[in-house]
C-alpha cells in the first residue's frame, strides 16, 4: 500500500553484559548484567525502569552506540554484536529528537535515504509518502526550530522510519512534551508501529506510557531484569515488591500462611482469613510470613465484608477518594472510585472492606517494604 | 585480591575491546595515529631540542657550564627584566582592560560599539605597529616631540616606552576575556543586592568584582604571558632594556651561539609556561561563572553620572590614543619624509610594491595556505577529542597545546635545531612556514571546536550514524556546519596571526621565503618609517579584506535563514 514497507524481525539479546569501565572518579559498573530477552516480530516491548537501571544501556546497544562487555545481539538471523551503528539498520528516535539544526525536515528526512545513495526521484518518492504519513505536509520547509515539540517528534519517528529499519529504537520519546500532548503523541506512536508493523523498542520511566502502548513490558532494576509481561500481569501479578511498588500505589499485607490447598490459599491477616488464588509456583509454607500486594484501587466497599477498619485519613480528589485505613495494626491505602454510590467517609468512621481473592498477589515477606513503610 | 584481579582483567579485556573498535575504524585509527606524529614532530621534538641544547650545551653537559650561564650578568639581567616588565604591564593592562570591559557591558554609555571596534585593532594588526607609531610620534623627529615641543634629542628608548606601548597593545586581550567574564555574570545577582539596600560602589565591591575576579587573574596571567613573549615591541623600542625574547634572538642571529639563545628561550618558557598551566587548570576551575544556556534578562544598566563620565573619559582617552598611533601610521605612510617633509606621496606604497612586494606575496600566499588547513585540523581535532574515545587522546590534547602555550621564540629556536639537519632539512623552505603557523595557530581553533561542540547534543551525530552515516560523511555533514562559528573563528584567528606573527617566524625566514612582518622590522631597524608605515597600512588593509571574505565563506557553509 504505501511506499515505505517494512520488514518485520524478531530481535533476540542473548546473555547481554555491558560493564563501564572504573574511571576517574567513578568505579567500574555494571550497567546491563547478563540479560536474554526476546522481541518478537512486530511487537512492541519497552523497557521500563527507574534511571540508572540499564534500559537506555541496553537500547543503546541494540542501535550499536555501545559495545556489549558480553554476550549477543541478533536481529532476524543475523549476529550483528560486532556491526557497527550505521551499518545496524536500525531506526531510533531520540528523547532530544536530535534533529540536525541545520537542515530543514525535508532535508533531515531525506538525510537517511540519501546516505544509502538513492535516486533524488526515489529519496523524493519515499521522503513524500512518509511526511503523508506522518502529516507533515505544510512543514517541510521548516527549520526545526521553528517547529512545536509535537511536530518536532513527528519528524523524528519520520526520520527513523524512512530508511524502512529493521527495528525501531525509541529512546523515551515522549518526555520532552506536555502531559496532554503526551497521551496524544503515544497514541500516534503505536498506530504507526502497528501500521508499519515495525518490530520496536521502547524506553521510558513512566509507567502508564509503558502500560499503554507496549506488547510486553521488561522491567529492569540495577542491570537485571525483574519481570517480562503484559501490561496486565505486570500490573496485576508483580513478582516482586519492587515492580509492584515501581508501576502503581501499592499495599504490602502482612499475613501468615494458614493453609495451602490446590486451588486457595488460606491466611492470617490481623485476624480476618484472607483467601489467595494460588495459581502460580511458589514454595510458601504453612506459618510462613508473606506480603500480600493488593493496590488501591483493588479493594471496594461491602458492608457485608470481611474487613473492619477505620478512617485515618479522607482525601477527596474528584474521580476518586483516597483513604488510610487502619486494619488491626496495619494500615492500608483504599482508592474509592465508587464514592457516589458509597458516599465519602470522613476521618474516625468506620468501615467495611472486601477484595476478590484473584487480585491479590502473594509475594515473600521484605521488611523493607513493611506496611509502616509504605508511604511513598 | 581476586576481586581486584578480575577487576583488571575486566577493564584489560575493555581496552582490548577499545582497540578492537578502533582497528574496526582503519580510517579513524589512521587519522589519529597521523595527528599524534604530526604533533609529536613537529610541537614536541622542537621543543624538547631547545630543553636539551639549553641544559647540556653544544658540547655536552656539564654543571659548571649550567652554573655559568644562570649565574652569567647579562642572563640574569634580561631575566628579571622581562618579568618585571611582564608583571607591570600585566596590572596595567588588565586595569584599563576591566575599565574598559565594565563600562561596555555595565553602564549606558555613548559610543559603545566605536570603542569596541576600536579596541580589536591591536588585536588584528602585528603587535609592533604601536612601537613603530611611537617612534614617529616621540622619536627624534616625532611629532609631538620635536613637532610641538621642539624637544632636538628625544630618547624614547626604555623600559617606560615598553611599558606604555605593551599596556596599549595588549589591554584589548585582558577586555575581551572580561567583558566575556562580566557578561556572563547573571544581572540579578546585582539586582539582588540593589534590591537589599546596597549603593552601586557596595555592589561592584562586594559583588561584581569578586564574582569576576578569577577572570581579572586569568587576564592578568594572559597579558604577563604576552607581554614576556614579545619580541618586535622591545626589539624596536627597548633600547638598553634587555629582555629574554630579544636576547635569545641575539644570542642566535647574531652571535651564533645556539645554546645561549635556546637557555635565554628556556628562561622565558618557564614563566610563560607556568603561567599558562595557572590559567588554564586552575583558574579555569576557580570561575563562578556558569553559562546556563537561559539568556538573563539584562538588568537596568547604570546610567549614574558620576560613574559614567570617568569611564567614558577613559574609554575615549584609550581609543583616541589607539587612532593617534594608528593614525600617525596612516599618515606617515603617505608623507615623503616624516617629521621633516609633510608633502603627500604614493612614493612609500610604490617602494613597497616594487622592491618589497615579495614579503608581501609570500605572507599572503602561506597564511592562505595554512589557514585552511589549520582551521579544518582544529575542529577534526576538536571533534576527536569532544567525541571520540582513544588511548593517548590526552597526550593529543597536551601535544596541541605545546606551541601555543610555548612562546614563539622558543618555537622559532627549536625549529632551528630540529630541522636544520637530515632527514628533516626543512630549514628556509616555505613548508617549514607553513607548518609553524599551523602548530602555533591551531590551538584557538581547537578550543573554539571543543566548546562548541560540547554545546551539541551528541545524540545529533548519534542520529546521523543511526541514519547510515559513516564518521566522515557524519564530521562533514553534521558536526562540521554545527561548529560553524568556531570554525569561523579558527579561520580569523589562524590567517590573522600567520600575517602579523613574528616571533617564531624571524628564525626561519630565508631569502627565497620573506615575510611582511619581518620586512617590517627591517624597514624600522633601516630608520626607513614610511616604509615601514606602509606595509603596516597593506597588511591591516590585507587582514581586514580577509576577514570580509571568511565570513561570505562560511555563511556559505550554513543554513542561511530559509525562511521568509
Amino acid at each position: 500500500m504505501s511506499i515505505v514497507e517494512i520488514k518485520s524481525l524478531p530481535v533476540q539479546l542473548n546473555d547481554l553484559l555491558k560493564v563501564f569501565p572504573a574511571n576517574a572518579g567513578s568505579e567500574e559498573q555494571t550497567a546491563v548484567n547478563h540479560i536474554d530477552l526476546e522481541i518478537k516480530a512486530g511487537e512492541l516491548v519497552t523497557l521500563l525502569g527507574p534511571s540508572g537501571c540499564g534500559k537506555t544501556t541496553t537500547l543503546r546497544m541494540l542501535a550499536g552506540f555501545e559495545q556489549p562487555t558480553d554476550g549477543a545481539i541478533v536481529i532476524g538471523n543475523e549476529n550483528v554484536t560486532n556491526l557497527p551503528a550505521n551499518k545496524r539498520d536500525t531506526g531510533m528516535v531520540f528523547q532530544s529528537y536530535a534533529l540536525f539544526p541545520h537542515l530543514t525536515v525535508y532535508e533531515n528526512i531525506a538525510y537517511g535515504l540519501k546516505i544509502k545513495g538513492l535516486k533524488r526521484n526515489e529519496v523524493n518518492k519515499k521522503v513524500k509518502s512518509v511526511i503523508e504519513l506522518m502529516q507533515l505536509d505544510e512543514l517541510i520547509d521548516r527549520q526545526p526550530s521553528h517547529l512545536s515539540g509535537g511536530q518536532q517528534q513527528r519528524v523524528a519517528v519520520a526520520r527513523a522510519v524512512v530508511t524502512e529499519p529493521k527495528v525501531l529504537l525509541f529512546d523515551e520519546p515522549l518526555s520532552n512534551l506536555d502531559a496532554k500532548l503526551r497521551v496524544y503523541m503515544r497514541e500516534e506512536l503505536r498506530k504507526i508501529q502497528q501500521n508499519l508493523n515495525i518490530t520496536s523498542l521502547y524506553v521510558t520511566h513512566d509507567q502508564t506510557e509503558a502500560m499503554a502502548i507496549s506488547d510486553k513490558v521488561v522491567i529492569m532494576n540495577n542491570g537485571n531484569i525483574e519481570q517480562v509481561g503484559t501490561p496486565t500481569e505486570i500490573y496485576k501479578k508483580p513478582i516482586s515488591q519492587f515492580v509492584a511498588n515501581f508501576m502503581g500505589k501499592a499495599n504490602f499485607l502482612k499475613a501468615t500462611v494458614k493453609s495451602i490447598d490446590n486451588g486457595i490459599i488460606t491466611l492470617d491477616f490481623e485476624g480476618y482469613t484472607m483467601h489467595v488464588d494460588n495459581k502460580d509456583d511458589h514454595n510458601f509454607k504453612r506459618d510462613n510470613i508473606v506480603h500480600c500486594m493488593a493496590r488501591p484501587e483493588f479493594w471496594y466497599v461491602n458492608e457485608n465484608g470481611r474487613y473492619q477498619g477505620k478512617v485515618l485519613k479522607a482525601i477527596y480528589f474528584g474521580s476518586f477518594v483516597e483513604y488510610e485505613i487502619q486494619i488491626g495494626q496495619q494500615r492500608i491505602t483504599f482508592e474509592d472510585y465508587n464514592h457516589i454510590s458509597n458516599g465519602v467517609y470522613k476521618q474516625d468512621d468506620q468501615i467495611t472492606l472486601d477484595i476478590r481473592k484473584d487480585t491479590i498477589g502473594i509475594l515473600p515477606y521484605d521488611k523493607n517494604y513493611d506496611e509502616n513503610n509504605n508511604e511513598r | 585480591m581476586t576481586a581486584i584481579r578480575i577487576g583488571i582483567k575486566k577493564s584489560l579485556k575493555m581496552q582490548g575491546k577499545q582497540i578492537k573498535q578502533l582497528t574496526k575504524q582503519p580510517f579513524l585509527l589512521t587519522l589519529i595515529l597521523l595527528i599524534l606524529i604530526f604533533f609529536f614532530v613537529f610541537a614536541v621534538y622542537p621543543i624538547f631540542q631547545v630543553l636539551k641544547i639549553a641544559i647540556s650545551g653544544e658540547e655536552g653537559f656539564s654543571l659548571s657550564n649550567l652554573k655559568e650561564m644562570i649565574t652569567n650578568h647579562a642572563f640574569l639581567r634580561a631575566l628579571w627584566n622581562s618579568i618585571r616588565l611582564g608583571i607591570i604591564s600585566a596590572v596595567l593592562g588588565t586595569a584599563v582592560g576591566f575599565l574598559f570591559a565594565f563600562a561596555i557591558t555595565r553602564t549606558e554609555m555613548r559610543g559603545k560599539k566605536f570603542f569596541h571596534l576600536m579596541a580589536l585593532l591591536p588585536i588584528i594588526s602585528p603587535p609592533f605597529v604601536i612601537a613603530l607609531s611611537m617612534i614617529l610620534l616621540f622619536g627624534k623627529n616625532g611629532a609631538i616631540s620635536n613637532g610641538i615641543f621642539h624637544l632636538a634629542n628625544s630618547n624614547i628608548y626604555g623600559m617606560g616606552s615598553l611599558i606604555f606601548i605593551q599596556t596599549l597593545a595588549f589591554f584589548p586581550i585582558a577586555y575581551m576575556n572580561l567583558r566575556g567574564v562580566l557578561e556572563s555574570i547573571d544581572p540579578s545577582l546585582e539586582d539582588a543586592a540593589l534590591n537589599m539596600g546596597a549603593s552601586r560602589w557596595k555592589v561592584f565591591k562586594t559583588i561584581t568584582f569578586p564574582l569576576a575576579l578569577p577572570g581579572v587573574f586569568s587576564a592578568l596571567l594572559l597579558v604577563f604571558i604576552k607581554s614576556i613573549e614579545d619580541f618586535g615591541n622591545p626589539m624596536i623600542i627597548a633600547g638598553d632594556y634587555e629582555t629574554l625574547a630579544v636576547q635569545a634572538y641575539l644570542q642566535i642571529i647574531g652571535m651564533y651561539n645556539l645554546s645561549s639563545g635556546a637557555f635565554f628561550a628556556l628562561a622565558l618558557l618557564i614563566p610563560a609556561f607556568t603561567a599558562f598551566l595557572i590559567q588554564k587548570y586552575w583558574l579555569s576551575k576557580k570561575s563562578y561563572v556558569t553559562v546556563t544556556g537561559k539568556p538573563s534578562q539584562s538588568t537596568i544598566k547604570i546610567n549614574e553620572k558620576y560613574i559614567v563620565y570617568p569611564l567614558f573619559v577613559l574609554c575615549i582617552l584609550a581609543t583616541g590614543t589607539i587612532l593617534l598611533f594608528y593614525g600617525s601610521v596612516a599618515f606617515g605612510s603617505l608623507v615623503k619624509v616624516w617629521g621633516i617633509d609633510h608633502t603627500f606621496t604614493l612614493d612609500n606604497f610604490k617602494y613597497v610594491f616594487t622592491l618589497g612586494f615579495d614579503s608581501i606575496k609570500n605572507s599572503l600566499l602561506l597564511a592562505t595556505i595554512s589557514t585552511p588547513i589549520t582551521a579544518i585540523l582544529g575542529m577534526i581535532i576538536a571533534y576527536l577529542i569532544i567525541r571520540k574515545q582513544f588511548i593517548g587522546k590526552k597526550l593529543l590534547e597536551l601535544s596541541t597545546m605545546l606551541p601555543f602555550a610555548v612562546p614563539g621564540t622558543v618555537v622559532g629556536i627549536g625549529f632551528i635545531l630540529a630541522f636544520n639537519e637530515k632527514p628533516l632539512a626543512l630549514t628556509g623552505t616555505a613548508f617549514i612556514l607553513i607548518i609553524t603557523f599551523t602548530v602555533r595557530n591551531i590551538t584557538t581553533g581547537i578550543e573554539a571546536g571543543t566548546n562548541s561542540l560540547r554545546q551539541v547534543d551528541p545524540s545529533i551525530e548519534e542520529a546521523s550514524t543511526n541514519l547510515g552515516a559513516n564518521g566522515i560523511q557524519t564530521f562533514f555533514k553534521v558536526s562540521l556546519p554545527l561548529m560553524r562559528s568556531a570554525l569561523f573563528s579558527g579561520l580569523v584567528y589562524s590567517f590573522v596571526k600567520s600575517m602579523t606573527s613574528i616571533s617564531a617566524v624571524i628564525f626561519l625566514v630565508s631569502v627565497h621565503w620573506n615575510l611582511i612582518t619581518v620586512s617590517i622590522l627591517s624597514q624600522v631597524e633601516g630608520s626607513r618609517m614610511g616604509a615601514a608605515a606602509a606595509y603596516v597600512m597593506i597588511l591591516i588593509i590585507i587582514v581586514l579584506i580577509a576577514i570580509g571574505i571568511l565570513q561570505l565563506v562560511v555563511n556559505k557553509l550554513g543554513p542561511a535563514k530559509r525562511r521568509k
